[in-house]
């Protein structure tokens, strides 16, 4: 049993408040991500759980039990740092039989346990060695062993991969991932990559400005945003936003800027037309963007015309920024076709994919009012 | 033309350099030379460079006329007991300063850092009055008294401390660590080229103790070997091989300290000005 409750939990450093109003319940065995751009909170929230930060309101439960005021180390939890945090004076298996001396467990047993994490985390032979003879990767394996050997109930995870490479990052996650399938131990992990918190994640909590702003699965946030923060933050390149205003044309809806004029699909305009709004910023992601000279059928309706301006080869697909008037719109293709900067180009938008946002506070029109939503 | 520009300098480093050492071995060449003098060479004008004979026999006589193995035992225990007591209470001390918030932190610290702004003399007087209520005066207690806190070490420890990552304290108290065994486990051994370099100061500072000690004892055997030399220093007249000798019996133990440990000596001086 290790779920993980926040009941209205609020951190205020003096007049300032970090975290507000801050309500979650984490399910035994989940790897929630907490996600959000620097300062909004996720890692002082992280260090609540942990009790590093003392919690200013509301109620911390972890196993169903209040531990507001209880001591760091009688919480039943671990925890990776971002800089991995070693002992340097400490070679790597005294390092991860730290805690158990402490709690003053029989020699045979911590060399049992530590053994253990050793061998699934692969640093056998790395035991004798000080954190300063390893790299990156291999320090943070040690903390992932540290925490590991102390089979705690919650896994709190800090930023773990910032410090890494690219491409060592991208092997450690896969790892995390598959430590948490063997563990099957509740896990939460603290990013600011949004990519991180997709992979990784069973759901996402999306925190901007100390709040909130969404929690769902990685597919829920995706595909239904509940605010243009959510809907800029998450997807990779971020979603396209353009102010548009409506309007009625013999009883079919359109959104229309300067330089763009889109059809509201039929259920979508029901709901506009409800909301009442005029002006709404039009949200669609680079790959619900297609070149029309690519499209088979002829009954398509150009959503905007555009030179392209930068073309970006990924490999599987190429993004193009194309500058319509304007606005840039950038746009996800196949790859196959070649395109230069220069060429102008027609872009077709498959509206069934369209999001909606209001003007004044950026909240979702959409959300929650068409099938699917959550 | 750069080559040139960069050896002309390197030649004028090199040239103050070799001044600055000229400068600081001459007056121990001059001790060398004037403990193997005869009295009446040693104080000739103008002065001869190099001794006539060697007078060796200035060691022995030295040697037998003051009690040097007390000199030694007083200076090793007072040396000892004030690098312990140093080390520990600025080590608690700067841990606290460093690391634990408590109202009033910083001006404690500033008021810490006043006391190494006062001329030590000043403290005399005072310190004097406290062995003396405790009945400690003319003991190696009263060596050792004032030497076991350190307003300097304090302030050296404090830094090396500011240096070390807060994340390891954190995973330490996750590790399950109390505040003492944060210290003594994680904080401490990362200190350790700090705990030297201070070990290291306090005992040069103890060794060169010249006033406190005459001040506070009075006989022989309690004094330590600078006190102890400065016996042989008379008002209308003085010895100056017998004295030369009597400072190069007394001077080995540093020496020896020194060469030991000279890269904790230079990075404790260096910690003091470069970390945060």
């Amino acid at each position: 049993m290790a779920e993980v409750k926040l009941s209205h939990i609020k951190k205020s450093y003096g007049d300032v408040e970090i975290v507000k109003d801050f309500d979650l319940d984490i399910r035994d065995k989940e790897f929630m991500v907490f996600v959000g751009p620097s300062g909004c909170g996720k890692s002082t929230t992280l260090r609540m759980i942990a009790g590093l930060e003392d919690i200013t309101g509301g109620d911390l439960l972890i196993g169903g039990r209040r531990v507001n005021n209880v001591s760091p180390k009688d919480r039943d939890i671990a925890m990776v740092f971002q800089n991995y945090a070693l002992y340097p004076h400490m070679t790597v298996y005294e390092n991860m039989a730290f805690s158990l001396k402490l709690r003053h467990l029989a020699k045979g047993e911590i060399q049992k346990k530590v053994g253990e994490a050793a061998r699934v985390l692969q640093l056998e032979s790395l035991l004798g060695r000080k954190p300063k003879e390893l790299s990156g990767g291999q320090r943070q394996r040690v903390a992932m062993g540290r925490a590991l050997v102390r089979n705690p109930s919650v896994f709190l995870l800090d930023e773990p991969l910032s410090n890494l490479d690219a491409k060592l990052r991208v092997s450690m996650r896969t790892e995390i991932a598959r430590l948490h399938q063997r563990l099957q131990t509740t896990m939460i992990y603290v990013t600011h990559d949004q990519t991180e918190a997709m992979t990784l994640g069973d759901r996402i909590v999306v925190m901007n400005d100390g709040i909130i702003q969404q929690c769902g699965t990685p597919m829920e946030l995706y595909q239904h945003p509940v605010n243009q923060f959510v809907a800029g933050f998450i997807g990779n390149p971020p979603m396209n936003f353009f102010s548009v205003e409506l309007m009625e044309n013999e009883g079919r809806l359109f959104a229309s800027s300067e330089s763009i004029l889109i059809e509201v699909p039929q259920q979508q305009a029901d709901i506009l037309r409800a909301a009442g709004e005029k002006e709404i910023v039009f949200g669609i992601r680079p790959e619900a963007i297609h070149d029309a000279a690519m499209l088979l059928s002829e009954n398509i309706d150009i959503a905007a015309r555009g030179t392209v301006e930068v073309v970006e080869l990924l490999g599987a697909e190429t993004l193009l920024h194309v500058r319509c008037g304007r606005e840039l719109i950038v746009a996800s293709m196949p790859s196959g076709k070649s395109y230069h900067p220069g060429d102008t180009i027609e872009l077709v938008f498959t509206t069934d994919r369209m999001h909606a946002f209001r003007k004044a506070d950026g909240r979702s029109l959409l959300y929650g009012k068409l099938g699917g939503a959550a | 033309m750069q080559f040139k520009t960069s050896t002309k300098k390197h030649l004028a480093v090199h040239a103050a350099l070799i001044l600055g050492a000229v400068t600081m071995l001459v007056p121990f060449l001059w001790m060398v030379i004037t403990s193997l003098k005869t009295l009446a060479e040693s104080t000739m004008v103008p002065p001869t460079l190099w001794p006539e004979t060697l007078q060796w026999s200035n060691y022995a006589d030295v040697w037998n006329s003051l009690p040097f193995a007390a000199f030694y035992a007083n200076t090793f225990g007072m040396i000892l007991f004030r690098v312990i007591g140093s080390v520990f209470f600025s080590a608690t001390a700067a841990y606290a300063f460093a690391r634990i918030e408590f109202p009033g932190r910083n001006v404690l610290f500033g008021l810490v850092l006043v006391t190494m702004m006062i001329p030590g003399q000043l403290f005399l007087i005072p310190q004097y009055e406290i062995v003396a209520r405790l009945g400690a005066v003319d003991s190696l207690f009263a060596l050792v008294l004032p030497g076991i806190v350190s307003a300097f070490g304090t302030f050296l420890l404090r830094q090396f401390f500011l240096g070390i990552p807060k994340e390891l304290e954190e995973a330490a108290v996750l590790d399950g660590c109390s505040r003492w065994q944060i210290f003594w486990h994680v904080m401490l051994p990362l200190t350790r080229s700090g705990l030297i370099a201070l070990s290291i100061f306090t005992a040069l500072f103890a060794w060169k103790d010249l006033m406190w000690p005459l001040i506070v004892n009075t006989s022989l055997d309690k004094m330590p070997l600078a006190s102890g030399l400065a016996s042989l220093q008379g008002q209308y007249s003085t010895n100056f091989p017998q004295l030369m000798a009597g400072s190069m019996i007394a001077i080995w133990p540093m020496l020896i300290l020194f060469v030991l440990f000279q890269k904790q000596f230079i990075q404790g001086v260096a910690g003091t000005g470069s970390k945060n």
